[in-house]
């Protein structure tokens, strides 16, 4: 069973300037256990495409399944954990009680793996936040209000955790640190994760597949397995494996752009002539 | 001297200038006030000296007791009747904007059609009594309660309402976690406007309420109890208002103070 599957999925919306196709037809399937990033420009419909999975925006055509089910009965059922790219961390709530949070409603769709409190404690801990447990969120820094955001998530036990730009706010370094975080919870809970990025080392570092989409319509223009090999550490993005898949993804932006509609549905090397100047936009 | 040491003594004493400033202000106003009215030999029955109005108060300190706390009391609960009101409409008026431009040009009719009009309907309404004082006050409190409780309940964080829906938790559980206590510094600021006007409800409805008691009976009275009187019991009213301030400041460290902290370091 897939733990997300989209066939034909259709998003529009009515604006004031007119009709957008947020989401063409997009397939895509991704496997339980599977760590799967959405890479593309702003508009191209990656956060829609994971608002749609996550129950919270309803399709105008094809279908979505979340672990078999409806996204709306999988997240009924909590079997969803939503990161947004803000914290979202309540400020009259401590440190604490908001990784507890979700933990605390919809008891009767408590999902089946949700961490007791001692577990939620001692991942606090894990991340190194045990000194601030009982701090209030504007205490600390943005990185450790992110961390926070991280443990709120793995805290449910949700089998599906779909992440929209949790470490856009963050500078590099910080950024850097944020991902091997990730990776470390995501290899100790083995959920599966769909990761909305910008960023294509981003992208390369964190995943098993990198789906590239690309707008108007927002559409899946080609997708790219990372091969290197896990656990991954920070030295990994200094191999000549992780420079190939940068390389790859960024002429894969670049051609899902220049191509309109008909764009690339697979990998690629290759570059249309408007490419060069397209790609300084994804360095 | 450490630097320590110099921040302990220099936050102390810009906390003493910052509680003093207010003082100092009031004892200026004053000082003002008594000085004019003996430089110009102002009669009393015209404006009386601050001394005058304080001697009258100390005269007969149980009267002013008595009926600040018939007039406080009606205040207040027109307050409590305004909040509940407020809050439940303001609830479906925050989730749908349709909802809240249907409702939105009879708050406007409300706001804008002056107190005196209703206060004789709700007399002949409720009967002579508490009930239309009360009536009164609700409906001139209830409006900046109602608008200021919309505009706290849509601040909320659209990400955080996002987190809990994902996990499909239900309007209430929204309601309660998040939006309620969102809604807090907007609320409070709605109450200290309220406050002011829940006592201007409060004396209007007992000039027309006919009531045998409250501070408002006084200041109807005015030209047969003399100005010291009436001033007397505007100082009343001002010490109640100023009371139900501090009280509601209170109340807003308590319930709002970590979100304060935020914001001054930002």
């Amino acid at each position: 069973m897939a733990a997300v599957e989209l066939t034909d999925a259709g998003k529009r919306y009515n604006g004031r300037a007119g009709v957008v196709d947020a989401l063409g037809q997009v397939s895509l399937s991704i496997a339980e256990g599977e760590f799967v990033s959405l890479l593309g420009s702003s508009g191209c419909g990656k956060s829609t495409l994971l608002r749609v999975a996550a129950g919270l925006l309803p399709l105008d055509r094809g279908t979505a399944r979340v672990l078999g089910r409806s996204p709306d009965q999988a997240r009924q059922a909590k079997q969803v954990a939503f990161v947004p790219q803000t914290p979202a961390l309540l400020p009259w709530r401590t440190v604490r009680a908001n990784a507890r949070l979700l933990t605390r409603v919809n008891r009767r769709g408590e999902a089946a793996r949700s961490l007791p409190d001692d577990e939620i404690d001692a991942l606090l801990a894990e991340v190194g936040l045990a000194d601030v447990a009982d701090a209030h969120p504007h205490e600390l820094s943005g990185g450790m209000q992110q961390r926070v955001a991280l443990v709120r998530a793995f805290a449910l036990g949700a089998p599906l955790v779909l992440m929209d730009e949790p470490f856009a706010a963050l500078d590099e370094i910080l950024r850097v640190e944020m991902r091997y975080l990730l990776l470390r919870l995501w290899e100790e809970h083995r959920s599966t994760v769909v990761f909305v990025t910008h960023s294509i080392g981003e992208a390369v570092a964190l995943s098993d597949r990198v789906a590239v989409m690309a707008a108007r319509p927002g559409r899946i223009a080609g997708v790219e397995t990372i091969t290197l090999p896990r656990p991954r550490t920070p030295d990994d993005e200094d191999t000549d494996a992780f420079t190939d898949h940068v390389r790859r993804l960024r002429h894969l932006l670049a051609n899902g752009n220049a191509n309109g509609p008909s764009g690339a549905t697979s990998t690629s090397t290759s570059t249309s002539r408007s490419a060069p100047r397209r790609l300084e936009r994804y360095r | 001297m450490s630097t320590t040491a110099v921040g302990a003594k220099v936050l102390p004493a810009r906390r003493a200038v910052a509680l003093g400033a207010p003082v100092v202000g009031v004892v200026v106003f004053f000082a003002l006030w008594e000085g004019l009215v003996r430089l110009l030999d102002v009669k009393p029955f015209v404006m009386p000296a601050p001394s005058r109005v304080v001697r009258t108060l100390a005269n007969s300190p149980g009267f002013y007791w008595r009926e600040g706390r018939v007039t406080g009391g009606e205040a207040v609960t027109g307050l409590l009747v305004a909040l509940v009101l407020a809050l439940l409409l303001a609830i479906p008026m925050a989730r749908s904007r349709l909802f809240e431009r249907a409702v939105q040009p009879v708050t406007t009719l409300v706001q804008v059609v002056p107190l005196v009009c209703y206060a004789p309907a709700f007399v002949i309404w409720f009967k002579p009594g508490s009930k239309p004082i009360v009536a009164v006050t609700a409906l001139i409190s209830f409006i900046p309660l109602l608008y200021n409780l919309v505009a706290g309940l849509r601040a909320s964080d659209r990400d955080a309402r996002d987190v809990l829906r994902s996990v499909g938790a239900s309007r209430g559980e929204i309601l309660r976690t998040i939006e309620i206590p969102s809604a807090l510094p907007h609320l409070f600021a709605g109450l200290r406007t309220a406050v002011g006007l829940s006592l201007i409800g409060a004396v209007l409805g007992e000039w027309f309420a006919l009531r045998s008691h409250g501070i408002g009976l006084e200041i109807q009275k005015g030209a047969v109890v003399g100005a010291p009187r009436v001033w007397a019991a505007a100082f009343t009213l001002g010490a109640m208002g100023a009371v139900a301030l501090g009280v509601i400041s209170m109340l807003e460290r308590l319930l709002v103070g970590q979100r304060a902290a935020t914001s001054e370091r930002a």
